[in-house]
Parts: structure tokens; C-alpha cells; sequence
């Protein structure tokens, strides 16, 4: 296909009119249109892609950098409610300057995390989760631990060279966890 | 097989196309072939330019329902990339995060969408790698290697009226399902634009967009009634 027919009436020569002339036509138009319900189908978007992605995009840092989870382990039976103590999750993040990794583990009502970023450096970490935002020291050997979080969708904030409670400093965000 | 994940080390910053690209989408709609998907897509962008425009000032409420109307597609990016769901998710979360940092910098809906999904296949290409080091033999090497025929079990999720087009779909080569596949999810005057994205030399992207749904086509309908010139041989 792809010829030239519909080049002609718009001023052949042009490369934009050329390529407009390869616009589709209603049968490609349709062909799409049933693919795409094809795919919608066999492999819908899940809710939670939009509602994780909202979440993680109220932080106020416009300017952090982004770490990437890399790597994770959960108990073999992730199940919500299971026993409590053994269900330790571990999730590591990484991004060009930084590495976490936080363990996460199911309290009564709450969660709690231990985590240790490396390179180690005292700064602060913030957990906003839905309700509120926690927040703590991170220690000269890069350790941490957040206390009686509550479930859902939660997202760490790295802030480099601040000490708990300052200002200013380098950001690092990781994206929404179910926890 | 080698498909798009090519060594792309490193694939640049998603770099906004400029804007010729802005020219092109305004040339291309005005050459409109049918008027009302045409108008449908174009009102669609302008809405996106608006969001993005409101975006850049610091709206967030505008960045989020740029979120929600161009999620899908980078899905189908995420995922034709050979992402498993959670990981696809994951990918999907960070391109948006890292797009905080960028915005300032992107001009127009094309360039958004360009970005999105250039840094959206990067995650994707550099969890594959990631996953290959660990596994050297995984579903990954499944995913690559393009299978002619249907699963049973897609049929049985699909309507009727589905099985003729995915039956011809599965048999095109992998690099025209991946492109079908994003193309599908996007609006017409994104299409160039997509396809340098989608890691394609931009001068090639209409040709072998319009290849693929050739093949497509002559896949559905042998006889060719009435279809002209798509005997072309597919790469």
C-alpha cells in the first residue's frame, strides 16, 4: 500500500503532505480499533496501574530522582492475614546514586519496616502513606526503621543531607508499595 | 529472535521531538482523510495540550488525568516489551515519577507521548536485562519468539467477532504485533512521532506501519477484494 494516491491532490513533493497521505483509511481504522479491544481483553490495564502511579505523583518533590524496584522477595504465601512475625517481605530499589532495601513486616494492625540504604549516609527518610507521613533518621550506617504504618499503598522519600526535621537537601522518591 | 530490545544502552533521555513534529500533527490533520475521527482526534489533542500546558504550571490535578488518559498505552508498551503484570505496573509508576523532573522541558502532546513511552520501553528493556542476568532461561526468551497461532485460550476470552483479526495478527512477524500493538492505543497524529519512540528510523515508521496492516489485511482477506498493492514483502 502506501502509495502515492491522496499525495496528489495535497502538493505531492512535501514529505509532511506524503506522509499525511498515508493516513489510514476506515478499514485500517476498524482493524485497529478491533485490535485494541483484542488487547483490552486478553491483557486489561489494571485499575491499580492509575491508582498507584496518582498516588506516588501527590508527593511535593518535583525534583527527585527515581528509584526503580529491582528486586523482590515475598513469603510464599503473601496472604494478608496470615501469620504474623514470619511474613517478612523484602524489596530492594535502586536508582544511579542509591539503594534501598526495606523489610517489611506485619504488625497486629500495622506494619513495620526496617530498612538500610546504601551508599550508608545519616539523612531522613518520610513514608507517606494514605493518612499521614511518617518519618525518620536514617543512621551513619544507613539504617532506619519505621514504626506502626498503616496498610495500603505507602511511598518512601529519601531526603539526602537533612537531618530529622530540616529542610532542603536532594530527594529520592521509590514508587507506591502495597504494604 | 532479535526484536527491538537491541542493545539500547543508552537509549537517550527521551528527547522531546521539536517542533517539526508540532507542524507535522497540525499538516497531517488538516489532510484529513475522514473528517470525524480525524476532528475526534484532534479535539483529543488540544485537550492533551491543554492538560499539559496546565501541567507544566504546577496543576496536578491536570498531570493526573494526563495519568489516567495515557496509562493504557504505555501499558501496551510495558507490556508488548515482555513485562509480566506487576512488573509492567512497576515501570509504568516510575516513568510517571521520573516525568516530575522533565515536564518543565516538554512542549507539546507529541513530545509528551514520545517521552512516555521512550522512557517507559527503557524501564522495560533494563528490567528484561536484569531478569535475563538472573534467569538465563525464562519466559523472556518465550516472549521474543513469535508464535503464529493463537493460544486456545485467547480465542476462548475473545468475542467472536475477534477471532478472524487475532488469528491474522499472531501470524505477522513480532516487530509488526509490537507496533500494531502501541499504534492500536494511540491517536492518529502521534503516529510518527510513536514510532521513533517505538526505536524505528523515523523516515520508515508510515511504510511499515502501513506494511503491517497491509499484511494484516491480505491475512484477512486472500481474495484481496478490492485491496491493491499489499503483496509487499513484510521484513
Amino acid at each position: 500500500m502506501t502509495g502515492a494516491n491522496g499525495a496528489n491532490g495535497a502538493g505531492g513533493t512535501d514529505p509532511i503532505r506524503a506522509s499525511a497521505a498515508e493516513l489510514l483509511d476506515e478499514r485500517d481504522e476498524e482493524l485497529l480499533r478491533l485490535l485494541r479491544e483484542c488487547h483490552e481483553e486478553l491483557d486489561p490495564m489494571p485499575d491499580s496501574v492509575v491508582q498507584r502511579s496518582l498516588f506516588a505523583l501527590a508527593v511535593e518533590d518535583i525534583d527527585a530522582e527515581v528509584l526503580r524496584l529491582v528486586e523482590q522477595y515475598r513469603p510464599v504465601d503473601a496472604g494478608v492475614r496470615g501469620g504474623e512475625g514470619e511474613e517478612a517481605r523484602v524489596v530492594t530499589f535502586d536508582s544511579d546514586s542509591l539503594t534501598i532495601m526495606i523489610r517489611i513486616s506485619q504488625q497486629a494492625e500495622t506494619v513495620r519496616i526496617d530498612g538500610w540504604l546504601a551508599p550508608p549516609q545519616a539523612c531522613r527518610v518520610e513514608l507517606r502513606s494514605g493518612e499521614r507521613t511518617l518519618d525518620a533518621a536514617v543512621d551513619d550506617e544507613g539504617r532506619f526503621v519505621l514504626d506502626a504504618i498503616p496498610r495500603g499503598l505507602a511511598q518512601l522519600v529519601v531526603r539526602l543531607g537533612e537531618a530529622l526535621g530540616g529542610g532542603g537537601g536532594t530527594s529520592i522518591l521509590t514508587p507506591a508499595i502495597v504494604l | 529472535m532479535p526484536n527491538s530490545t537491541v542493545p539500547e544502552p543508552t537509549l537517550p533521555e527521551p528527547a522531546a521531538p521539536d517542533e517539526a513534529a508540532a507542524v507535522h500533527s497540525a499538516s497531517v490533520e488538516s489532510a484529513s482523510v475522514d473528517g470525524a475521527a480525524e476532528t475526534a482526534s484532534a479535539d483529543r489533542n488540544t485537550r492533551l495540550a491543554a492538560l499539559l500546558e496546565s501541567a507544566r504550571s504546577g496543576r496536578r490535578e491536570s498531570l493526573n488525568e494526563i495519568v489516567i488518559e495515557l496509562s493504557p498505552v504505555l501499558w501496551q508498551v510495558a507490556r508488548a516489551q515482555g513485562l509480566d503484570r506487576e512488573a509492567a505496573e512497576d515501570v509504568i509508576q516510575c516513568t510517571w515519577l521520573s516525568l516530575l523532573r522533565h515536564l518543565e522541558q516538554i512542549h507539546s502532546p507529541l513530545a509528551l507521548t514520545a517521552w512516555l513511552i521512550t522512557a517507559t520501553k527503557r524501564e522495560a528493556w533494563r528490567m528484561h536485562t536484569a531478569h535475563r542476568a538472573e534467569q538465563p532461561l525464562d519466559q523472556n526468551q518465550i516472549a521474543d519468539t513469535a508464535d503464529p497461532r493463537p493460544l486456545p485460550e485467547e480465542l476462548v476470552l475473545l468475542a467472536e467477532r475477534h477471532h478472524d483479526v487475532w488469528r491474522a495478527v499472531r501470524q505477522l512477524p513480532q516487530r509488526c504485533q509490537e507496533l500494531l500493538r502501541v499504534v492500536a492505543f494511540s491517536h492518529r497524529p502521534d503516529y510518527d512521532t510513536l514510532a521513533v519512540a517505538l526505536g524505528m528510523p523515523r523516515g520508515s515508521i508510515g511504510p511499515t506501519r502501513g506494511r503491517c496492516l497491509a499484511k494484516l489485511r491480505t491475512l484477512l482477506d486472500p481474495d484481496g477484494s478490492g485491496i491493491t498493492g499489499t503483496s509487499g514483502g513484510l521484513a
